[in-house]
């Protein structure tokens, strides 16, 4: 009898416990609907609150950059929360240094949404959008170069200004437990509003590369984000120089398409650094803009050409072969596509060769 | 010692999937604190700091970029570097809010032999965390054979 | 009411459930480094040990012994403190989000934080204890508990500059302070007889 008292009563504390955890659980965490003002009211949005501010302007349709899915570690997701949140979390300390914070930027994955808030937002960010895409093709361009294209959905048009990239999500898979974003520069032609081009590059371990080179398939949905980046082509009419090598020959595809729509005279000369003829690509492509623009030059230079390429093109460092091509930079433009070691290494030859520093460009985020 | 549950996330991040396809742990059952003390000590026996290791191999990396992804040069001809830059940054997986570019840096010797092959996120994760990664992972590297190529390239005994 | 007043008394300082019984050590021992999170800390264990102590005491005597379940305490005694402890974290959570990010894990160990226990089930020792005895056992603990560790992060932080032979540092130090400070709160065991 003592026994199933004891059970009875055990059961009966336990049961008013938890209803009672509930009930407040429910109380506690009920922040009711939130009001975000953003750019001094140019812009309202209702969101449900009790979600991250990332997830609560997802869902309002504002997208804000994020490579690492909310989990506080990659740092691009900052914003400016004038009133409504809480204290800077340490979660966000490591990536704020102390002018942002003095200025209000948050990582605004790491922000709950307890209260009306008001938020400043980079104009470029409200062009951003989401699209569920097709993989339409994928294509060798090299040993360890793929083209991919991707269809967008029937009826959706993409705007881009040549220069800019967007993100692709790669799927959990293998050993991933939750899908990734990683960025890519656009090598679309502007003129095309329904496919997007990028240009990958195999990189050992990646976890993005090594799907897209292992697992993926044409015909299979594929979930984009963007545009962003301010990398982009000045109206000045100078004579400008292309840096890149690999994989950074994205942008500047789609800069010269975009020089063919619009029968562009301005001279251009493009340094293309790569180790070996293997590594070379869109060699064909590279012909037909040097046709259709008379003042564009495509110079590829092998830093270690193998004895069986029989190559008869400019070799050496391709700052080198740059500064023999073009010994008086001072009112020319450079524009870079490379890592920021890279960029930086060019800024420096180029600089010494007359060329003024506001007149280089590097596409920001490599 | 037993692994400050609060270490958790850490450690998740480190394995495959997360930053990169094979993680940073390798095959190494042994908790995080274990790993660094074992190879930071090492570094320590042999006299120097991992904050002179990992800037050493952020100084080859700089060396590296100056080529374009051709190969130079490096430490009067003892050495000669070529780097192989993909766009984008990868965040450090201790948090400490630095974000590494991604590359891998090949070193080869005068003849032409392979000695050792990093990227920019393990030369951070040595010089600021005094991680070498798990053993049996991709991209460690044995303090010992840091510690010889640095010598070798400073021109000091081995 | 003095009645009341030498139960507090007693139960922060002459029985300090750290530094007289040593209840409570690990998160004592971990958050102390901090004078900010130990206040935190601490004000959170005061509430959870008043208001257990409390419940526990009206569970004991209105539910376990006219059941003749007394045996039971011990776990329904966990399950009580555990399902508050809950709930001092959602509404830390709610009204205080850097403070729930600092205390970490912390904040759920609270639950298992022998102090806590260990003051409900004192209390059924005493003789005599009835609903109000109880509730101010309970707050005198926790702020015994309290008092403790604000000591401990106060000294913590006045010695962060000092030399301290490696062999020491971290908690062979602070487990010697907390012995010495120990000493000293004996003193108070002559104020109540």
């Amino acid at each position: 009898m003592t026994f199933l008292i004891a059970v009875g009563s055990l059961v009966a504390i336990c049961g008013i416990l938890a209803v009672l955890l509930v009930i407040a659980d429910r109380y506690l965490n009920d922040y009711g609907i939130c009001k975000l003002i953003i750019n001094k009211g140019a812009r309202e949005e209702e969101v449900e609150g009790g979600s991250t501010l990332l997830n609560s302007l997802n869902s309002a349709g504002i997208f804000i950059p994020s490579a690492c899915g909310g989990q506080g570690s990659c740092g691009l997701c900052k914003l400016k929360v004038h009133a409504g949140g809480p204290p800077v979390l340490p979660t966000e300390e490591p990536h704020l240094s102390a002018d942002e914070v003095s200025s209000h930027v948050r990582l605004c994955c790491q922000l709950k949404v307890h209260e009306d808030m008001e938020l400043e937002i980079p104009e470029e960010l409200f062009n951003i959008r989401e699209f569920n895409g097709t993989v339409e093709s994928l294509t060798d361009l090299n040993h360890d170069i793929k083209r991919l294209r991707v269809a967008l959905p029937a009826g959706e048009e993409l705007d881009i200004i040549p220069g800019q990239y967007i993100q692709i999500e790669t799927p959990a898979y293998k050993k991933t437990p939750e899908p990734v974003y990683r960025a890519y520069s656009i090598a679309t032609d502007p003129l095309d509003k329904t496919h997007i081009d990028l240009v990958i590059r195999l990189v050992p371990g990646g976890i993005c590369t090594t799907y897209v080179f292992e697992h993926m398939q044409t015909g299979q949905p594929i979930k984009l984000n963007g545009p962003y980046g301010d990398f982009r082509l000045t109206d000045t009419g100078k004579e400008m120089v292309f840096i890149a090598g690999g994989s950074g020959m994205a942008p500047f595809l789609s800069m010269l398409a975009h020089m063919k729509n619009e029968h562009s005279d301005r001279k251009v000369s493009y340094f293309f650094g790569a180790r070996s003829k293997r590594d070379l690509i869109c060699l064909e492509e590279m012909a037909a803009f040097e046709e259709a623009l008379p003042n564009f030059k495509f110079i590829p230079c092998l830093s270690e050409p193998m004895p069986d390429d029989d190559w008869s093109g400019e070799t050496g460092l391709v700052t080198d072969v740059m500064k023999r091509h073009c010994p008086d930079l001072s009112n020319m433009e450079a524009y870079l596509c490379g890592s920021p070691g890279m960029c930086d290494a060019s800024v420096a030859a180029l600089t010494a060769n007359g060329m003024p520093e506001e007149n280089i460009f590097f596409d920001k985020f490599a | 010692m037993k692994e400050n549950p609060a270490d958790q996330p850490l450690r998740d991040r480190l394995e495959p999937g997360h930053l990169s396809l094979d993680g940073f742990l390798g095959s190494d059952q042994r908790p995080l604190a274990d790993i660094i003390a074992a190879d930071t000590g090492e570094v320590e026996a042999a006299g120097l700091t991992v904050e002179q290791l990992g800037a050493f191999l952020e100084k080859l990396h700089e060396i590296a970029d100056a080529g374009w992804e051709g190969r130079v040069p490096a430490c009067d001809g003892k050495v000669s570097v070529r780097s192989d830059e993909t766009l984008g940054q990868t965040p450090c997986p201790f948090i400490c809010g630095e974000q590494c570019h991604k590359a891998e840096i090949a070193v080869k010797d005068a003849d032409g032999n392979d000695l050792l092959r990093f990227t920019p996120l393990d030369a951070h994760l040595i010089r600021a965390h005094g991680f070498f990664e798990g053993k049996g992972s991709h991209y460690r590297i044995e303090p010992k054979e840091l510690i010889a190529l640095y010598r070798h390239c400073n021109g000091e005994a081995e | 009411m003095m009645h009341l007043l030498v139960i507090f008394l007693a139960a922060a300082f002459t029985e300090n459930i750290l530094l007289a019984r040593f209840l409570g050590m690990c998160s004592f021992l971990a958050i102390s480094r901090q004078l900010k999170t130990s206040i935190g800390l601490g004000f959170a264990v005061v509430f959870v040990t008043t208001f257990t102590a409390a419940l526990n005491w009206l569970l004991h005597t209105y539910v376990m012994v006219p059941l003749g379940i007394e045996f039971l305490e011990l776990i329904v005694f966990i399950v009580v403190i555990a399902a508050f402890v809950q709930l001092v974290e959602m509404i830390i959570e709610r009204f205080s989000p850097s403070l729930y990010f600092s205390l970490g894990i912390f904040l759920p160990l609270i639950t298992v934080n022998c102090a806590i226990l260990g003051v409900s089930l004192f209390m059924l020792n005493k003789e005599g204890f009835r609903f109000w005895e109880s509730l101010v056992f309970g707050f005198g603990s926790g702020v015994g508990w309290l008092l403790a560790i604000v000591l401990m992060a106060g000294i913590r932080e006045q010695i962060k500059e000092d030399k301290i032979p490696p062999g020491l540092r971290g908690s062979g130090i602070t487990l010697i302070i907390t012995g010495i400070i120990a000493l000293a709160f004996v003193a108070f065991s002559g104020m109540i007889k």
